[in-house]
């Protein structure tokens, strides 16, 4: 009975898995292929889609465009919480309620509705940055608060945060020379995890880029959504080609977030 | 002695100033005036404070047909990828280390398999000449497929809700400790007893926190209905996205009234979940 | 065939690890039984085969005459403690306890009687209508005891029901248990890796290591007559003296090791009340450490250190340093097996 048990579990993760990988093994072989019509498999198979992508100026524009405003606005983030974090968890710690409402409310607020009100407020008047990069870099930079507090917070819950100041301090640093030297290499960890988590999400992110933004500024995912006429090969590839980017990512993060 | 005491506390609050403020502008900025933005701007209607965006919104079969769609597709993907997730996570917590991380880790990249990439996907194997539609149509299980209808929808927002509810019901296993189903047999429980009387219940606050989040997720869910049907199904976030950024008519107004009946929905739907728990002490203690 | 449990030939292995064999032992109806051991010897597997939760690899199981080997465990007639409690957290107390009556489908009326008799007998009053987790350790342990006591099993296990809790606690706890196990007359199979515990609870120990039984017996015969090594260095602070030194200080001819407890040996003067050998062993004083109401004296003889452990009485008080004549007991000179 055991066993009849053990092989219904297998069986379920295999369903399971098989479901979720499906989409994308299919999308793979479709990007492979010469020609993929009205049969169950292709007919042949060609690196082609991979060169055309590759060769294409405009694919390699976008992709630069999307790399910079994802490591613009997540590099902002991380240069603006450091101290942040710092501060609430050593002198500030009542703050750390009120962090706890700024991360969930972006789960809260589809971007839909907050792009709604970007679009307002930032068309003309003081700053009219919609329709440039510089209202993504703004707005992935709030994508991100969520994922880089939580994982900053808990590399700083996991050191003894306190006597390491007063250790540093009591040796002859001051209060800033602790955070440079002493604090931050050990939340190099948890910042490099953060780091990859939130990359991983802003590539994909495409909400605020097609509505603030559109085709003004063509980032990856707008470009991958404007060739979706051009020919379904030529996007399977770089469908793969984007998830072959965030695969890296979340695999990076995965071994860093395991190797305690 | 006061003096210095004085500059002391003046330099402490001008480095929290100076470490705090830039944070606290930008998050005001790009994350609380949208939505004061929008808060406000849904009572104003042609420079007038007034409710006839929301009249307006009730008169209009087009928008609470978007919102009657929407919320068919978050409950219905949502109680199907819990449902496949439960059956997941229970299979996943009954095998060995190895594969157990390695599913995991496989989950976790798939949660980013979402948007628009997923649509292409999807119109990959559903499509009107996809292999899985080939396939199912050979079996004779359907006629046809319409991939860019509700039916597509549902597939592709149950897919992305599955990989999301399996990472947030794994840790709750957690709770459920060999010993306890063991002392359950020994005390003459049969499994069926064991899952009602004492699995479930120590699983359900996780599990209706699952479901809420899973149905936000899918009530704000644009870019997939946006990339498989052009924005031509009638779901919300499209209808709002329509009105802001259409290419005719631009009732910025009308799209703030609809947010906030949207983030009214959300909260409602967390209340009832708060609720839900608060029926049982021990989930109130969770 | 008479006795209450019967356990013929039992073994366990996982793949090609085996964790006990050739396990044979009986108990009387009512016994307090403890399988002691150090950690890994086999014996929460054993406890666990016996209950029916782990699958034996041959061997038999009777209990009251009755075959149980392969019943599954709700129809064994056990109730457990284990020893993270396994306490349902959703529930309350009053509600764990009362899990097995009513999966059995007693009346209310019926459950509510018997589970205010027990609560009654595991001193639980006033706490029974709290969630596990408003309960202290103490407390958890009683509702567990409750809750396998309640459906009145034949035999009762508890799988180091004590070890997660502090001294005092502890100390309390083995005496209500003791007391409990008594007055209902309940066979007990206790495990524990906790000699002292061991000794003051059970009417039999059965020695385990590496997956077998060394030894069996009362805690007195157990602890006075170790049979090998292991059980003498389990069981006390036994000195053991190799095999010539066993021949040279006590005349063993049959070239085994001995073993000989702290407190059966004389320093100076022998015992008046036991036989001591005639001829003592010259040693010096090198190191001595007050434990309250003994001292520990360590004694280097030729050879060997030997621990002396002497009543702390103020009439005979040696100094570090001070050359001493070590006098044995005769019937606490235990040759032991080898292995």
């Amino acid at each position: 009975m055991q066993r009849n048990n053990k092989l219904c579990h297998q069986v379920v993760i295999a369903a399971v898995v098989f479901l979720l990988a499906l989409p994308l093994v299919a999308t793979l072989l479709y990007s492979l292929s010469t020609h993929w019509g009205a049969t169950i498999l292709p007919d042949g198979f060609t690196l082609q889609w991979y060169i055309d992508l590759i060769t294409d100026p405009r694919f390699l524009l976008s992709f630069l465009r999307q790399l910079f405003v994802c490591v613009a606005g997540l590099g902002l983030c991380i240069v603006v919480m450091v101290p942040v974090i710092f501060i609430v968890f050593h002198s500030l710690p009542k703050l750390k309620k009120v962090f706890n409402f700024i991360v969930v409310l972006p789960f809260a607020v589809p971007p839909v509705v907050s792009s709604v009100g970007l679009l307002q407020l930032y068309s003309d008047g003081l700053l009219p940055i919609s329709g440039t990069f510089w209202i993504l870099i703004f707005t992935y930079f709030t994508i991100v608060i969520p994922f880089v507090y939580r994982s900053m917070a808990n590399s700083f819950a996991a050191i003894n945060l306190h006597d390491l100041v007063d250790a540093a301090r009591l040796l002859g640093a001051s209060t800033t020379q602790a955070f440079f030297k002493c604090v931050l290499p050990n939340l190099k960890k948890g910042i490099l995890s953060s780091v990859f988590i939130s990359f991983s999400i802003l590539f994909g992110e495409f909400v605020f880029a097609n509505i603030l933004v559109g085709s003004r500024y063509e980032t990856m995912q707008i470009y991958l959504y404007n060739t979706r006429s051009v020919s379904g090969h030529f996007t399977s590839a770089l469908v793969i080609f984007y998830f072959a980017f965030i695969f890296v990512f979340t695999f990076l993060a995965n071994r860093l977030s395991n190797r305690k | 002695m006061t003096k210095q005491k004085h500059f002391h506390r003046y330099q402490k609050l001008l480095t929290y100033g100076a470490c705090l403020g830039p944070f606290f502008v930008l998050f005001f900025m790009f994350q609380l005036a949208p939505i004061i933005w929008v808060v406000c701007n849904s009572f104003v209607y042609e420079g007038e404070l007034t409710l006839d965006n929301y009249a307006e919104i009730f008169s209009s079969p087009f928008i609470l047909q978007g919102f009657k769609n929407s919320l068919w597709l978050s409950l219905l993907s949502s109680i199907i990828g819990l449902a496949i997730a439960l059956l997941a996570v229970n299979s996943i917590r009954r095998v060995n280390g190895r594969v157990r991380n390695a599913v995991i880790a496989f989950v976790n990249m798939s949660s980013n398999f979402s948007g628009v990439p997923l649509a292409f996907a999807f119109i990959i194997i559903l499509g009107t000449n996809g292999a899985v539609t080939l396939i199912l149509r050979q079996l004779g299980l359907i006629d046809d497929f319409e991939l860019y209808g509700k039916w597509g929808l549902l597939a592709i927002y149950t897919y992305f809700q599955i990989p999301l509810a399996i990472l947030l019901l794994y840790p709750a296993f957690d709770q459920l400790k060999d010993e306890f189903q063991e002392a359950a047999q020994l005390l003459g429980a049969s499994t069926l007893q064991y899952v009602i009387k004492v699995a479930l219940p120590l699983l359900t606050p996780a599990i209706i926190g699952t479901l809420v989040i899973l149905i936000a997720n899918a009530m704000g869910a644009y870019a997939s209905v946006y990339a498989l049907t052009a924005g031509n199904y009638n779901v919300i976030t499209i209808r709002i996205a329509a009105l802001v950024s259409g290419d005719i008519f631009l009732e910025p107004n009308l799209a703030a009234a609809i947010s906030v009946l949207l983030m009214i929905l959300m909260a409602f739907i967390v209340m009832l979940n708060y609720t839900l728990l608060n029926r049982s002490r021990y989930a109130k203690k969770q | 065939m008479s006795s209450y449990v019967v356990v013929q030939n039992l073994a366990k292995s996982f793949g090609d690890t085996k964790v006990f064999e050739n396990i044979n032992f009986v108990i009387e109806k009512g016994e307090f039984i403890t399988l002691l051991g150090p950690s890994g010897c086999g014996k929460s597997t054993l406890l666990r085969c016996i209950a029916g939760l782990n699958s034996v690899t041959s061997g038999g199981i009777m209990v009251e005459g009755q075959d149980i080997t392969d019943l599954p465990p709700q129809k064994r007639g056990i109730g457990m403690v284990f020893q993270s409690y396994a306490l349902f957290p959703n529930m309350t107390a009053r509600e764990n306890i009362a899990f097995g009556l009513k999966i059995r489908g007693e009346t209310p009326d019926q459950i509510e009687k018997k589970v205010k008799e027990v609560i009654d007998i595991v001193e639980l009053h006033g706490r029974e209508d709290h969630l596990i987790d408003e309960l202290s350790g103490g407390q958890r342990q009683r509702v567990a005891l409750a809750r396998a006591l309640v459906t009145r099993p034949r035999i009762l296990f508890l799988d180091e029901p004590l070890s997660a809790l502090d001294a005092k606690i502890r100390k309390r706890l083995r005496y209500l248990i003791r007391q409990v196990q008594k007055d209902m007359g309940l066979t007990t199979i206790f495990v524990t890796h906790d000699q002292e515990e061991a000794m003051v609870m059970s009417d039999r120990i059965f020695l385990m290591n590496n997956g077998s039984i060394v030894q069996s017996g009362t805690p007195a015969e157990v602890y006075t007559h170790p049979v090998n090594e292991f059980a003498a260095g389990f069981m006390g602070n036994y000195n053991i003296f190799d095999e010539r030194l066993s021949a040279d200080y006590f005349g063993l001819k049959s070239g085994l090791k001995s073993a000989v407890r702290p407190e059966a040996i004389f320093i100076n003067e022998p015992s008046d009340k036991v036989p001591c050998l005639e001829r003592p062993v010259p040693g010096k004083i090198v190191f001595k450490q007050l434990l309250g109401n003994v001292v520990r004296y360590s004694v280097k003889t030729e050879g060997t250190e030997v621990s002396v452990d002497l009543l702390n009485s103020h009439d005979k008080v040696y100094e570090e340093g001070d050359n001493v004549q070590l006098y044995f007991s005769r019937d606490e000179i235990n040759e032991l097996r080898a292995g």
